[in-house]
């Protein structure tokens, strides 16, 4: 999916997040968003997610311009990776199949085999699938939370510090994979050194 | 059993009131700093409850259905505003919706109670319309209260589970359902737990009001056994209203929960 950020500006009361700020990405490009804390890495992300709002300019995502009539319908093309999976009760395999049970997800079926794949493309256990979310380790959720997201199949993946806990070891391996996906857009909102990504936009920078 | 209840003097009611000493010397012996507040809800008591008395007896004198049912849906004002402010909520957003969450359930349910117990004209009469209906309010305002609170507070204590939902494709109701499930929960086990001790750990008050007033206690049981299961009825009812009809307001065309929802 391609997407166009176009002369926005954002503000939180005082604080100018972003002003008349522009960006181009082109469909299947991978792009690493890196600067300090609160340099409006993760609003980024919220922008086009529609859970921020711009004061001004607008968001064009695969052709659609991001309005409270097509966000609904964009987020059923988006796979988003929190930094911290939320705190849900139930098992791994609840969490996946409450995901798939949405009406937008219900066409892509929940498969067992398919996540018990992945679960091995990131060194997760088999028997974790049956593992209460809550007793995961923080590295351990953050690959399940790549797992559902890998899951939905969607066009443009957006990861918000989606590695941060993961330790160094595995983390390579992670990185590496989600770097070679080149059929999706991605976003990777990120800290960490070693991934690969077509463009680099350092917010710290940008002004 | 069946005589008449014992009217209080006036005599009485100054002891009554005198009682008050009491708990109000605890509370400037210890600090508590809320004697004013005590003070001020005693003659807002005594107040409301005159002017409610002096108007139930026109209202009792008149009993015309049309006024009868004026009664019930100023009641019902009455009871929302309650509601909204003791609560974190923002009137201005939520006055409406709880007005009408409020109105459909308690009426519902009012008239089926009293369809099923009198004679179709006695229906809308003052005696059961008002009574009961303020009854089943009070109670189905604690519910909405908690019901609300509970699930606005929730949702914005964990909104990155709610975003997490959305962002995974959920409509906005998909992504509320486990907020909604966990205020309806917490609606309904406060009434879950007094059905289970009633008459146990305490005679409810319904009941004690009809054997004073003479009626016998097969008679008091069934009216507070039938008054229970409206009263349940109607919160589960007016929390799932109250939280759907507030939706609309609550949230932007995004789904994002609006920040003036909450009183600052």
């Amino acid at each position: 999916m391609e997407i166009r950020l176009e002369h926005l500006t954002v503000r939180f009361g005082q604080k100018t997040v972003f002003s008349d700020f522009s960006l181009h990405l082109p469909v299947r490009s991978h792009l690493l968003v890196t600067g300090s804390s609160g340099s409006g890495k993760s609003t980024l992300l919220k922008l086009l997610l529609g859970f921020c709002v711009p004061d001004q300019g607008q968001i064009v995502i695969g052709g659609q311009t991001v309005n409270p009539r097509t966000i609904w319908q964009l987020r059923q093309r988006i796979a988003y990776v929190p930094q911290r999976l939320p705190s849900v009760a139930g098992t791994a395999r609840d969490l996946l199949e409450h995901l798939h049970q949405f009406q937008a997800n219900q066409t892509l079926r929940f498969s067992k085999q398919a996540a018990l794949a992945y679960f091995a493309d990131f060194g997760l256990q088999p028997d974790q699938l049956q593992q209460p979310v809550r007793e995961l380790s923080g590295g351990e959720q953050q690959r399940l939370a790549i797992i559902s997201a890998l899951l939905l199949q969607r066009d443009l993946l957006l990861l918000d510090e989606a590695t941060s806990a993961v330790d160094a070891d595995r983390k390579v391996q992670v990185m590496d994979y989600l770097s070679g996906l080149k059929d999706q857009t991605m976003i990777i909102v990120a800290h960490d050194q070693g991934w690969q990504a077509d463009h680099i936009l350092d917010l710290s920078q940008s002004d | 059993m069946m005589d008449n209840p014992v009217p209080i003097p006036l005599w009485a009611m100054v002891a009554f009131y005198a009682l008050l000493l009491l708990p109000a010397g605890l509370i400037w012996y210890f600090r508590l700093g809320v004697l004013r507040r005590l003070a001020i809800a005693v003659v807002r008591m005594t107040v409301q409850l005159t002017l409610v008395g002096v108007l139930l007896i026109y209202w009792f004198r008149w009993d015309n259905a049309w006024l009868n049912v004026l009664w019930v849906v100023v009641m019902v004002g009455f009871a929302a505003v309650s509601a909204v402010q003791s609560s974190t909520l923002r009137l201005r957003y939520f006055f409406v919706p709880v007005f009408l969450a409020l109105l459909v359930s308690g009426l519902s349910v009012l008239l089926f109670f009293n369809v099923l117990l009198l004679p179709i004209r006695e229906v809308f009469s003052a005696q059961y319309l008002i009574i009961i209906g303020g009854m089943l309010l009070g109670n189905a305002l604690k519910g909405i209260v908690i019901g609300l609170s509970d699930f606005y507070q929730r949702l914005q204590d964990q909104q990155d589970a709610y975003r997490y939902y959305l962002a995974a494709g959920a409509s906005r109701w998909e992504a509320l359902i486990p907020f909604f499930r966990n205020s309806l929960q917490a609606a309904l086990n406060p009434s879950i737990a007094s059905m289970a001790t009633m008459g146990v750990v305490f005679l409810p008050g319904m009941m004690t009001g009809q054997i004073i007033g003479g009626a016998t206690p097969d008679t008091a049981i069934r009216y507070q056994l039938a008054i229970m299961i409206v009263i349940f009825v109607c919160i589960a009812l007016s929390v799932v209203l109250g939280v759907s009809f507030s939706l609309g307001r609550s949230f932007d065309g995004y789904g994002n929960l609006r920040a003036g929802v909450f009183r600052k």
